[in-house]
């Protein structure tokens, strides 16, 4: 679809949030420390890390355990397929170039792990029913830039 | 034992829109006025304390233009008796700057600190955009997913405080509708001639990042704000009245218990000038401060703006009222609020300026009368 200012907005079979996306919106390069996180999500999944010395879990990832500080302990773990909006905002005047108002900013919180917060794109269009504490489960990701982003989508 | 350090000079320029001056130019501008309203000479001054860097996202990072650096001003300025620079990065905010002169002059690093912050908001430049087209980091966790500077992190927290305290939207009328009235007795503000909006108005304004509105949210503008800081034990040779600088405390301490460790009572502070780039800082920084209870910020802030004094927070119109600096304004203000040097402000014995986000950040007490080291 073309956007009001004219960009090409790329376009994505799984719902929104490509139509919200022109093609000079931000792109991620995972890096050694995040690439378990984005092969996670490419492969439909979600992935967190988890220090087996303390027990915390922690998002986003490091290197070494922020609490304990241990690298040897800590190992990547599944942060299943659901939880709840923690929060979420409108944004109706954009601060990131490639990002066309209003488009919706989601905050999970995840079941599996619950001090682990996440942001993801909403797999809906029914911004006017978002409420803190909707359930939501992980829907099939959005590919943007060879990259794959997670999408929650509501469960109602 | 030794006094505390004390502000003795302080120097601004006029706040715009806009504008085509650079960041050399307005800097330059507050710090000569500050150099000279301290009865010192440029060669008197023999340390600075500054920010490099340009705190908004579009920035181009040309020094002296959009942002300048110490080495730059010091040059401009004939500094030559410069001793000590420390020059901060943006996050350090301007509780970093005061902090790291009022350190440098109990080491005896230096004796009179000019500390500087430069803002520039140039014209035809979407001041928050974010054009990064790779990130990487934590940026690889937000900005793909559009959030950005400008209020998206601010709106997330705050959307969870209503939900927390079941508290309508547009609860933050009272923290613009004080700052807006505030305003009006600043010379410097933006805003001092607007007219204070309504509930109505406030409640009708557009959308930043939902539930944060445009009028929740600072404005950003071209200006400079200077102060010199001089070792307390020179007091005798003050050319005006002075800011004695007590000492500080974080975010992530009990500022009652710092009050208490500089010999001072929680309720003697007169005044406080708390940081509000965004009106919900404002609402968490009461309640951490403990002028009020968890959940009861807005209400204080109700009780601030319908029964006063409304010079109790933010007597200057604060960041909303004033225009975005970033916590300079907030600390000139405690300044002013001690040393009577703005004749619309009654002097005060004890002032607070409380300068952060959330846990990062802190506070710094400042008084009329000369205060003796705790150490």
């Amino acid at each position: 679809m073309t956007a009001s200012n004219g960009l090409t907005v790329f376009q994505s079979a799984s719902a929104p949030p490509g139509n919200w996306l022109e093609q000079c919106s931000p792109r991620i390069e995972p890096d050694m420390i995040s690439k378990p996180y984005w092969e996670a999500v490419a492969s439909g999944g979600l992935s967190v890390q988890k220090c087996d010395l303390c027990s915390i879990a922690f998002f986003p990832p490091r290197p070494v355990c922020p609490s304990c500080h241990s690298e040897k302990m800590v190992r990547w773990v599944s942060a299943g397929s659901t939880g709840k909006l923690h929060s979420f905002t409108i944004c109706h005047y954009s601060t990131v170039e490639g990002f066309v108002p209003p488009f919706p900013i989601i905050q999970v919180e995840l079941d599996a792990l619950k001090n682990i917060l996440m942001l993801a794109f909403l797999g809906s269009s029914l911004w006017q029913e978002l409420y803190i504490g909707l359930r939501v489960e992980l829907a099939p990701p959005f590919w943007h830039g060879g990259v794959a982003y997670p999408v929650f989508r509501p469960i109602f | 034992m030794r006094f505390c350090p004390a502000i003795i000079g302080v120097g601004f320029t006029e706040l715009q829109r806009h504008s085509s001056k650079t960041a050399a130019q307005v800097a330059a501008e507050a710090a000569v006025r500050a150099i000279s309203d301290a009865g010192l000479r440029s060669s008197d001054i023999d340390g600075y304390v500054g920010c490099f860097e340009a705190a908004n996202p579009s920035a181009r990072h040309y020094d002296g233009v959009d942002e300048v650096s110490a080495q730059y001003l010091c040059k401009m300025l004939d500094l030559k008796n410069v001793r000590i620079i420390i020059d901060l990065p943006q996050s350090a905010l301007a509780i970093g700057l005061i902090k790291s002169a009022h350190s440098a002059v109990i080491s005896r690093d230096a004796k009179r600190i000019l500390i500087l912050r430069a803002m520039v908001q140039p014209p035809n430049v979407k001041y928050a955009l974010n054009s990064k087209r790779v990130v990487g980091g934590d940026d690889q966790f937000s900005l793909p997913f559009g959030l950005g500077k400008g209020g998206g992190v601010q709106a997330l927290w705050w959307r969870r405080y209503l939900h927390k305290y079941n508290l309508e939207e547009n609860v933050c009328f009272p923290v613009i509708a004080n700052a807006r009235r505030n305003a009006q007795n600043n010379s410097r503000a933006y805003w001092r001639e607007a007219k204070i909006p309504s509930q109505e108005e406030y409640s009708n304004s557009r959308y930043v990042y939902s539930p944060l509105r445009v009028l929740d949210c600072d404005i950003p503008v071209t200006g400079a704000i200077a102060m010199v800081m001089a070792d307390g034990d020179l007091r005798s040779g003050f050319e005006r009245a002075a800011a004695y600088v007590h000492g500080f405390a974080s975010r992530r301490q009990s500022f009652a218990s710092q009050v208490s460790y500089f010999g001072a009572d929680h309720s003697e502070v007169e005044a406080w000038q708390i940081y509000d780039g965004f009106s919900v800082l404002l609402i968490d920084a009461v309640e951490r401060l403990g002028l009020c209870g968890k959940g009861e910020g807005t209400y204080f802030m109700k009780s601030v703006y319908t029964n006063g004094p409304s010079s109790f927070v933010n007597s200057f119109g604060g960041s909303l009222g004033e225009g975005r600096m970033h916590g300079m304004g907030h600390l000139l203000a405690a300044v002013e609020s001690v040393t009577s040097c703005n004749e619309n402000i009654r002097p005060r014995d004890l002032v607070a300026a409380d300068i952060g986000m959330w846990d990062i950040g802190g506070s710094v007490l400042i008084s009329r009368e000369p205060v003796r080291l705790r150490f």
